[in-house]
């Protein structure tokens, strides 16, 4: 568990390791800590040998998705002739979710020797780190270390004497969740209006300025030095006997009604239950869980039940009706209204939505619309058919996920709770808050 | 070639082609509200989603690919549910109130009605916002309509290139907004109403200017064009502005042409349907209430014993002397009050037609004007005219006598008028404006390739050429549609240079933009080639092969260093290096100019020396190599063609050439020795106090205007012993004429119009002339048989039938051909050739198939500035105006825009003559002097001015010096020398405490 507090017993701290270490945050200090040995490595060898070194760590992307990094660079043609590109999406905005901003914060230098590493396995001169805009204090940490590690010649036109060229940029975003999109942050970095774009063409083909592109999360890139220095099959061993799939250790961000909320770095394939009762410490005194939105605000939301049977790993949330996404792991107790949690997130959506697709535009309003109407006790049983209708078209349908996103946690809250919907619109009241049990 | 499965129907597509692509190759019918032919798909209504078999989720047709056999169901139960569902989230913010029971009113709405969508709303949501123009005088908006599709936003980006649209904002508070600060001035707006086209609801519309009959049977004042019920008839046209050659669709009801549409983009026309703001919005002069709509005679002419004769005695009875009328001379006028806004209102106000009131009422025709005419019959202004020009020919001699006809009229009319001149009063004093516009290109390309027009297409510039060098040439203002087509040029990657006094707005989008002093371009051009040689970037291959004489340019550019260029030029040496090797490396470089190049007393020079920049490297003659000069009117290249200049017939068949002549006078049946081997007088030569020319035929031409030195040209027109004048209205010309013959504006008639890149196009007539005004056709018709020259014709088909009989390279022309399509590029040698989009491939048209190369040394402009006269006037034209302005400033729109003169004046020498924004200034030349109002302006370089061309109350060839080009006899228009101080009077010293802050705020 992060600064200020000491890691848990049961967690495995790789990226983790150094948080709130002042010194790790210097060029000397992370060199100490074993830093830049990965990059002087990676850039004597041919970047082929460094995607696979990757692909047979099993490492997946961070951001949400999960597609393997290794082959996610190999779709970078390298000798094509054109300038390729890394984007690193330091864009955190999915709520929930911090771990970035922990890894930024406590060892810019991780980042900045995975995307060099990264920038040089697929044959790209030049990183940005697209970082959010609400991120001053990191933002300030990465600007000071990458300008440290430009002086030092550790990156820029001649990276660490190899003759090779890496540059790293930090870029701010200015405040839009959609930015985190990996599309639209693209545009965002071209100057343009951060709108998602459609694809295909998928970035490797033609992303930043039309050039190959690849995006990595900033999770995802600090992993890589780890992985290049003990080698892939140290990483791939960190999984579930029974799930190969999942590997490494992953970040958990925990918020919400725990005793102990805050960034976690287990495993993967861990239990839940364990995560949730002897990590974070279970619900406040008095308190019982009811349910957890496990990977930021975009996935479905699972009851407790479903929560303590499931296995931290993108296998292990999807077989219980959720997804692993950025672990941004929203706990709530009993004392939580679900629809007005839901109505919270819709209103999020809403602000948020970039307003090309109509579905999204109309629909995430629309959805807050009656959400807010039903907390409020002015809801009717209709408007909980049109809600699945809404979320029926705003599923599938658009550009991005976004509006799909908005519609998952209203449709999971309504099939898992819907008494409490129900009991808003029939006794026409406001949540009440139960007892605490002694 | 993917084959794929689209609702059953099996269709191959090229590589690339989306599913929207297949789907519309085959007649079905996928519904799109974003997507648009021609601008870049974003995907973002949603509603064209279909089903394809084996992919879960619906993908939107509009931007996924067609792949090998895929199976697309266009219209699948997802596919129907998202489109109501998508319809369904759009009429929750739409005023569905508004939609009338059982019938639609646009695309839209359409939709809702085929895929019967409930028009209630239910989430209480409300009705979108966005900017609105409330005063604009022409684009209005209503956002309550919009459905954010954003074609809007792309058209405006991506077809004109301006981006004065976008989105702001986000989720469901995102709307369209005008600018940043809501107005388009601000923005760059050009009034082209390109969003008007695109838009799928009317939430972007304009304003019909005139009285229009509404659904309901009232007459409406200034009407919203969405909600013009249905119209009687739609008619393909062709704008009657600039040389581009826009197609429109002109709509008609009760008999009024009430509004310009765009023809549908994927047609093949040569503006892909787009228009400029005179194209879309300027095209109401037709309906204006000064237009002549009886025949005029002048008082005194009365018929004595079967003759008319003039009275001089009753004439002058009303206190007027020969030809006079109560009205101030254009010199007088010039110097007096300017009634109307000094400045463009719009400038500080978006908001304020107020204080401009509506431009129809600031009638350009003073009603004083009509005083010296009575109505008459078209018996009666026959008789007189065909008598009067038959006297002058019998007495007099036929010399005596000249036309000047109209690059506004169609080929037919010019063709037939030239004909009757020639063949019926035998002369060959025929010309017209060409004279001053492109006759010294004419000049110079003729003695160097035989050729008289552009060797390519404006199509291969914007998809083409790597390299487009423009010069005197302000397209994006003379030229909009094809100025947008440059622009374009230029996101796709064309390195653009521009050669030209004045920052104009290609200018600034330049990569190199070549700020030469007025009428140095010989030096510029000759400095270029200097540098092309010494690096050895010329084309040898293309030098031996296809040209001669190049030793003559080898040796005169020798001297012209860049340095030395640079000295007299201005243009730094280094920027005249560059240019030249961006130009000679090409691969393939289009050369543009226009009248910077050619209204020059050097004209013919200068354009000979580009001639020898574009052969020396090999620019020609290959597609994206085009040679184009830009033709300023919308048929001066026909007139030309069809023989209305002095020295040749059609084609350019020479007039001296006994053997051609006869060809012609067989064709018309009137003896060969009637019609002169000599070359007659050109439109300059005319207006000589030594010209032998007594009587004048003018078909819609200002020469008073037009002219160089107005106030001679004037005095020249009122010493006439006989003037008819056929035009739309009495213009400064017209006012002293015996007869005036009202004729008919384009909309009322069928003709053929030629643009600038050869295309023939047809445009039909859609209501009839006002009044008793006439076809001009059948006016000319009428007129030939009466004096003598037998002249059959039925119709303008007709007409075109014997031009193609006499027109080697029309011969493949005939109205039939023309009909429904985008016309034909001549050569068309026969009546299956295709047309032809570019020239000069394998050999010149010249006797031996090659180019001559012309030397030529730099001469300076015939007047520069002294101490007396320290500006340099630069004369031309603006966006909302053409020409002498008998068109422009008789529309609503045009002339809201550009209510008054202005001279554009650079800031710093503002300061220094004490003057500010919008204040009067007198404008001096040897020649004339003129009151105008200043607009500050950092496009013209220090100690220079420009002026507009178009107003009569500041008539600026007033100033303007009469020298002319030794070859084409074009007036030097672009430069002279003028003096310019601030007006006096009361108001301007009241101004004078608050200058300092204007220039700061400059």
């Amino acid at each position: 568990m992060g600064f200020p507090f000491k890691p848990h017993p049961r967690e495995s701290t790789v990226l983790s390791k150094h948080f709130g270490e002042a010194e790790a945050r210097t060029l000397d200090g992370w060199k100490v800590r074993g830093g830049y040995r990965a990059l002087e490595q990676a850039l004597g060898m041919d970047p082929v040998a460094i995607q696979n070194i990757v692909k047979e760590s099993g490492l997946r992307g961070r951001g949400g998705a999960g597609f393997p990094t290794g082959l996610k660079w190999s779709f970078m043609k390298l000798g094509d002739g054109k300038p390729h590109y890394l984007c690193c999406n330091a864009d955190e905005s999915e709520p929930g979710t911090f771990k970035d901003r922990e890894i930024m914060r406590w060892t810019p230098h991780a980042l900045i020797e995975g995307c060099a590493i990264a920038a040089h396995a697929i044959g790209a001169e030049t990183a940005y780190i697209y970082i959010r805009g609400e991120f001053t204090e990191p933002l300030e940490v990465m600007e000071r270390a990458v300008a440290e590690a430009r002086n030092a010649g550790v990156i820029g036109p001649n990276a660490m004497g190899s003759g090779k060229r890496v540059d790293v940029w930090v870029h701010k975003g200015a405040g839009a969740y959609i930015c985190g999109e990996e599309t639209a942050l693209m545009n965002s970095l071209e100057g343009k209006r951060g709108n998602p774009r459609i694809k295909p063409p998928f970035p490797a083909a033609a992303g930043l300025f039309g050039m190959p592109t690849t995006i990595n999360n900033v999770e995802t890139l600090a992993a890589v030095p780890h992985i290049l220095v003990n080698g892939g099959a140290w990483y791939k061993n960190m999984a579930r006997a029974d799930n190969p799939k999942s590997t490494g250790t992953k970040l958990w961000s925990v918020c919400g009604n725990v005793s102990r909320p805050g960034n976690y770095e287990v495993q993967m394939g861990f239990p839940f239950r364990e995560f949730l009762y002897d990590l974070c410490g279970g619900p406040p005194r008095g308190r019982t869980f009811k349910a957890v939105i496990p990977g930021g605000s975009s996935v479905p939301i699972i009851t407790i039940a479903e929560a303590e049977a499931a296995f931290m790993d993108y296998e292990g949330m999807v077989a219980v009706g959720t997804m692993l996404g950025s672990a941004g792991c929203i706990v709530m107790d009993d004392a939580q209204s679900i629809p007005r949690q839901v109505a919270r997130l819709a209103r999020f959506y809403a602000h948020e939505s970039c307003a090309q697709c109509t579905q999204c535009r109309e629909g995430t309003a629309w959805t807050t619309k009656i959400l807010e109407r039903i907390v409020a006790g002015d809801g009717t049983a209709e408007d909980l058919d049109t809600l699945l209708d809404l979320a029926d078209n705003m599923t599938g349908k658009t550009i991005c996920v976004l509006s799909d996103s908005c519609a998952a946690p209203v449709v999971s809250g309504l099939q898992k709770f819907p008494d409490e919907f129900k009991a808003l619109i029939t006794r026409k009241t406001v949540h009440t808050v139960p007892a605490i049990v002694a | 070639m993917p084959k794929l499965t689209v609702d059953g129907v099996t269709v191959t597509v090229p590589d690339g082609a989306t599913i929207l692509d297949a789907a519309r190759a085959v007649h079905i019918d996928v519904p799109t509200l974003c997507w648009y032919p021609k601008l870049p798909t974003v995907g973002n209504c949603r509603i064209c989603l279909v089903s394809v078999e084996g992919n879960p989720k619906l993908v939107a047709s509009c931007a996924t690919q067609a792949a090998e056999s895929m199976v697309v169901a266009t219209e699948s139960l997802a596919a129907v549910k998202n489109r109501q569902g998508v319809l369904s989230l759009l009429l929750e913010r739409y005023p569905t109130d508004q939609i009338p029971a059982g019938g639609y009113r646009n695309e839209f709405e359409q939709l809702v009605r085929r895929y019967d969508v409930p028009t209630d709303r239910r989430s209480g949501m409300p009705l979108r916002t966005g900017d609105e123009r409330d005063n604009d005088p022409v684009i209005r908006h209503d956002m309550s309509t919009c459905i954010l599709c954003t074609r809007c936003v792309r058209a405006c980006e991506d077809i004109q290139v301006v981006g004065v649209l976008d989105v702001a904002n986000r989720g469901d508070h995102a709307e369209i907004i005008v600018g940043a600060d809501g107005n388009p001035e601000h923005a760059g707006c050009t009034w082209c109403g390109e969003c008007v086209r695109v838009c799928p609801t009317g939430a972007i519309h304009d304003i019909i200017p005139m009285a229009v009959r509404a659904a309901n049977g009232n007459m409406v004042d200034r009407m919203r064009s969405k909600d013009l019920p249905v119209v009687d008839r739609t008619v393909r046209s062709v704008c009657p502005y600039c040389g581009v050659g826009c197609q429109i669709d002109l709509e008609v009801r009760d008999e009024t042409v009430v509004h310009v549409r765009s023809p549908w983009i994927e047609e093949n026309t040569p503006n892909n349907g787009s228009t400029c703001v005179k194209g879309r919005f300027g095209t109401d002069f037709v309906q204006h209430r000064d237009r002549l709509t009886t025949p005029l005679i002048r008082r005194g002419w009365s018929k004595r014993d079967g003759r008319w004769v003039f009275d001089p005695v009753e004439h002058a009875r009303a206190g007027w002397q020969r030809r006079g009328g109560p009205w101030d001379l254009v010199q007088e006028e010039s110097m007096g009050k300017k009634r109307r806004p000094k400045s463009n209102p719009l400038d500080t106000s978006p908001s304020g037609m107020g204080s401009l009131g509506d431009p129809r009422d600031r009638v350009a025709t003073p009603k004083s004007w009509y005083e010296p005419f009575r109505e008459a019959t078209w018996d009666e202004v026959m008789e007189l005219t065909a008598q009067e020009l038959t006297r002058l020919r019998d007495t007099n001699g036929p010399a005596s006598l000249a036309v000047f006809q109209s690059a506004k009229c169609s080929n037919e009319e010019n063709y037939l008028l030239q004909r009757m001149f020639r063949g019926g009063i035998g002369t060959n004093n025929v010309d017209h404006c060409t004279r001053l516009c492109h006759s010294s290109s004419v000049a110079a390309m003729q003695r160097s390739m035989n050729t008289s027009a552009a060797s390519g297409s404006m199509r291969e510039v914007e998809t083409e050429s790597d390299v487009i060098f423009i010069l005197g040439a302000n397209t994006t203002e003379s030229h909009p549609v094809f100025g947008a087509a440059i622009k374009r040029a230029v996101k796709r990657g064309a390195t653009l240079i521009v050669a030209d006094p004045r920052r104009i707005e290609l200018a600034a989008r330049a990569h190199i933009h070549l700020q030469p002093v007025p009428g140095t371009d010989v030096a510029l051009l000759n400095g270029m080639l200097h540098h092309i040689l010494a690096m050895g970037l010329e084309d040898t291959a293309f030098i031996a092969a296809r040209t001669h004489d190049f030793d003559s340019v080898r040796d005169a550019v020798k001297p012209y260093t860049p340095e030395r260029a640079a000295t007299i030029t201005g243009v730094p040496a280094e920027l005249i290096r560059r240019a030249a090797e961006t130009y000679a490396r090409g691969p393939r470089s289009a050369t543009l100019w226009a009248m910077g190049l050619t209204q020059h007393s050097t004209g013919t020079d200068i354009v000979a020396t580009l001639l020898n920049l574009i052969l020396a490297t090999g620019m020609i003659g290959r597609w994206g190599a085009a040679m184009i000069p830009i033709r300023g009117q919308n048929n001066v290249q026909g007139a030309s063609d069809v023989g209305a200049i002095p020295m040749v017939y059609t084609d350019y068949q020479p007039v001296t050439d006994p053997a051609i002549r006869h060809l012609f006078a067989s064709t018309w049946g009137v003896p060969d020795e009637r019609i002169p081997l000599a070359v007659g007088l050109k439109v300059t030569q005319i207006v000589q106090e030594t010209s032998p020319v007594r009587g004048m035929y003018i078909m819609g031409e200002n020469p008073i205007l037009s002219d160089p030195e107005v106030s001679h040209a004037e005095h020249w027109f009122r010493e006439l012993e006989f003037l008819a004048v056929q035009d739309l209205f009495l213009t400064e010309t017209a006012r002293y004429a015996d007869v005036v013959l009202p004729g008919a504006a384009f909309a009322e008639k069928t003709g053929t119009f030629v643009n600038t890149e050869r295309r023939i196009q047809l445009s039909h007539k859609a209501i009839d002339p006002p009044g008793k005004a006439r076809g001009d056709l059948e006016i000319i018709i009428e007129l030939s048989n009466r004096i003598g020259l037998h002249t059959p014709f039925a119709s303008s088909a007709e007409v075109m039938d014997e031009i193609a009989r006499v027109t080697p390279s029309w011969r493949g022309v005939s109205h039939a051909r023309l009909d429904g399509n985008g016309g034909l590029q001549y050569p068309v040698l026969n009546a299956e050739h295709p047309g032809t989009d570019f020239l000069f491939d394998d050999r010149f048209p010249t006797a031996d198939g090659k180019a001559r190369f012309v030397g030529v040394e730099f001469l300076p402009p015939a007047e520069l500035p002294d101490e007396e006269y320290p500006f340099m006037l630069n004369t031309g034209r603006q966006m909302y105006h053409w020409h002498t302005g008998t068109m422009t400033r008789r529309s609503f729109a045009l002339d809201a825009r550009e209510p008054g003169p202005i001279v554009e004046l650079n800031p710093a020498d503002a300061l220094e003559l004490g003057v500010g924004d919008g204040d009067e200034v007198r404008v001096s030349s040897r020649r004339g002097e003129i009151r105008i109002s200043v607009r500050l302006s950092t496009r013209v370089a220090r100690r220079q001015v420009f002026i507009p061309m178009h107003y009569r109350e500041a008539a600026v060839n007033l100033l303007t010096n009469p020298e002319l080009d030794p070859y084409a006899h074009i007036p030097e228009f672009k430069v002279c020398a003028v003096a310019v101080a601030k007006a006096t009077g009361r108001q301007e010293e009241a101004r004078g405490s608050r200058l300092e802050a204007r220039h700061s705020a400059v």
